[in-house]
């Protein structure tokens, strides 16, 4: 763990993202109260709690294998924080709690009679009904399957929102954390790299500090040119990249000769015929390729494109009109708004960390 | 369709039924067997002997040790009511008892500390549990005479402090039997707890503590609880030898502090006694069989994991 502040607003649904081994549960971790930070404070709004012991701390985690307590049917484990704190008649709280969660048929049973996702839910109950004034969410739906992770990822968002509490939710999958929500922070080895809402996150994702590309994204290398940049043909026109105001330039240099790269999300990339592209656009983003290959996902189409450059675009295309998709081989022309592109530094190697970003 | 499933629905076509299932039904049958006649052959033969025995009667007019098998269930009632041997079958039930529970109070927390706080010395620590079992059951018990003389350290502390009279002594009495039995026991106490503790999810206590538990209550309320098959398993396995056990009383003890394993090996082989003998073998096998019953029913070890 490096230098770390974090602020989490009251109420708010705050995501920690990064690779496995970025130092996002060890935080969550000091923040419970199971480990002790070597220096630094940790506050909840005006206490500071850094030394108080973690059975003392207004704080309740919701654990990554869930932590029933086997031996327990599950009205006792959800009791079990409220009887901690010599609540006398809990009765009415637990019953509460597992309406919210929608298992109250199931109270008498054991957490092994329950699938994962009900253990899930039990876990996040069993935090929840002590009204803690932060809950912290270590993985919770890293062991669901696909389809129950988005199911309750929505939920999760619900109860928050019907709750009021301060989430603060550790996941490695982007995907989870801008569903849910309210801002991300984005931590790689022990830091902070970006934070902010998820639609700010995707829309001007930073060219990650330790070399590693935000996905999806899909990168044009190019060289840069006063005002703009020059794409893979070094003789076509100069195009244009985002005001040197825009939080997307992030400040990466385009004078003339650096190496540039023009990253895009695939979704903003419009493709055509290359036969009914019409001249270059004298003021736009755009390359030529062809297509390598296609897949029809339903709500769009997946696109390869090798570019003339050689450099491989994933493109996805709304099916607006299913009988003109286009098969490999074809001769495109990719464009997008210069608005929609952003600047990354061109020195460092484009793959790097790509793996782990997923 | 595949050819053998092609064939296989043919065959149960043809002849109505299913086809025969695959070779191995038989495997499980055959690893029980040897354990089976083992037990058949030393377990239940015997059994069944020593019960013919505990009715047979003195042969009319024989010597000593002359008896014919008769169905005298008298034999049950009369040793029974005789207050040599019940006053000892009592006392093995005492002893052992409290042997087991002073067993439960050193084992349980040694067990705890080898699972959770030993660190790398684990494996060094369980083997200087067993590494008792390396020198022979006597030897051992013979040893605490010496811990526990006239001369030993131990009374000359406890005599210094006023605990034991200038004149006291420890050896023998019935605290060196209990503790000769409490010792001997502890592995069989340990190790068990040990297991079932070791096995306890550390994810739950910190549960447990995130959830506003005391360490101690998180103890009370979760670790204890999980521990519990191994409480049993180790109380039961220190209590069932422990109460049968001749060793330390004969070793340890005086003629005052005999329990029922001296009574039954000194009426079968020095009276000669052998139906009293069987008799107390079977009232001893019946009264445990009866207290481990009530015992794992009160605790109830099937609810737990």
């Amino acid at each position: 763990m490096d230098d770390l502040t974090l602020q989490v607003p009251q109420g708010s649904f705050f995501a920690l993202l990064g690779p496995s081994g970025c130092g996002k549960t060890t935080t969550l971790r000091m923040v419970s109260g199971l480990e002790a930070p070597t220096a630094g404070r940790i506050r909840i709004g005006d206490s500071d709690i850094t030394y108080t012991k973690p059975y003392a701390r207004p704080v309740n985690t919701v654990f990554q294998n869930y932590a029933l307590f086997p031996h327990m049917d599950i009205y006792e484990n959800v009791a079990f924080g409220l009887k901690r704190r010599g609540v006398k008649d809990t009765q009415k709280q637990v019953d509460d709690a597992l309406e919210l969660i929608q298992l109250s048929s199931v109270a008498k049973r054991k957490p092994t009679q329950l699938s994962g996702g009900q253990q899930q839910r039990v876990a996040l109950a069993r935090a929840i009904v002590n009204r803690p004034a932060v809950l912290l969410l270590d993985e919770p739906l890293g062991a669901l399957d696909l389809k129950l992770r988005r199911q309750m990822q929505l939920e999760l968002k619900r109860i928050q929102t019907e709750v009021g509490l301060t989430f603060i939710h550790v996941t490695h999958d982007q995907e989870e954390a801008m569903t849910m929500a309210d801002t991300v922070a984005v931590m790689n080895n022990g830091i902070i790299e970006q934070m902010g809402p998820p639609t700010e996150l995707y829309e001007s994702p930073k060219y990650g500090v330790r070399g590693q590309l935000p996905r999806p994204v899909e990168p044009v290398p190019g060289q840069g040119r006063r005002g703009g940049w020059r794409g893979p043909h070094p003789r076509g026109p100069r195009r244009p990249v985002p005001d040197a105001h825009e939080p997307r330039r992030q400040g990466v240099s385009t004078t003339a000769g650096t190496r540039v790269l023009v990253g895009v999300r695939p979704e903003k990339i419009a493709i055509t015929r290359f036969a009914d592209a019409g001249e270059a656009p004298t003021h736009g983003n755009f390359v030529d390729g062809h297509v390598l290959s296609m897949s029809f996902l339903g709500v769009s189409t997946q696109y390869e494109v090798r570019t003339r450059g050689g450099d491989m675009i994933n493109v996805f295309s709304q099916n607006l009109d299913v009988h003109n998709v286009l098969p490999p081989g074809t001769e495109v022309r990719l464009s997008w708004l210069p608005h929609h592109g952003f600047v990354l530094s061109g020195g460092e190697d484009i793959h790097a960390g790509m793996d782990q970003a997923s | 369709m595949s050819v053998a499933a092609a064939i296989g629905d043919t065959m149960k076509d043809a002849s109505g039924q299913e086809p025969p299932k695959k070779a191995g039904r038989f495997v499980p049958d055959m690893l029980m067997a040897p354990g089976m006649l083992w037990l058949a052959i030393f377990f239940v033969v015997p059994i069944a002997s020593l019960f013919l025995t505990s009715l047979q009667t003195p042969v009319p007019g024989g010597q000593v040790g002359e008896f014919e098998q008769t169905f005298n269930f008298a034999n049950y009632v009369n040793t029974l009511t005789d207050d040599t041997y019940y006053v000892p079958l009592i006392r093995s039930f005492v002893y052992s008892g409290i042997a087991t529970l002073l067993a439960l109070a050193i084992g349980y927390p040694l067990a705890y500390a080898i699972a959770f706080k030993s660190g790398k010395n684990r494996n060094l620590l369980l083997v200087m549990v067993i590494a008792p079992f390396f020198v022979s059951f006597i030897l051992r018990t013979i040893a605490w005479r010496q811990i526990l003389a006239d001369e030993g350290f131990v009374v000359g502390i406890l005599r210094s402090i006023g605990l034991v009279s200038e004149t006291g002594g420890l050896y023998p009495s019935a605290f060196a039997v209990i503790m000769g039995l409490t010792y001997n026991f502890l592995p069989f106490m340990t190790l068990p707890i040990y297991a079932s503790l070791e096995r306890v999810d550390p994810r739950l206590i910190e549960a447990s503590v995130d959830l506003y538990a005391h360490p101690f209550t998180g103890f009370r309320k979760v670790t204890f609880p999980l521990s519990m098959p191994g409480v049993v398993a180790g109380t039961l396995l220190t209590f069932i030898p422990a109460a049968g056990d001749y060793v330390n009383a004969a070793l340890l003890g005086r003629p005052s502090n005999t329990m029922i394993g001296n009574r039954i090996e000194y009426t079968f082989l020095s009276v000669n006694d052998y139906p009293t003998a069987a008799v107390l073998s079977f009232i001893l096998m019946a009264c445990i069989l009866a207290m481990v019953l009530v015992y794992v029913r009160r605790v109830g070890t099937e609810d737990l994991v």
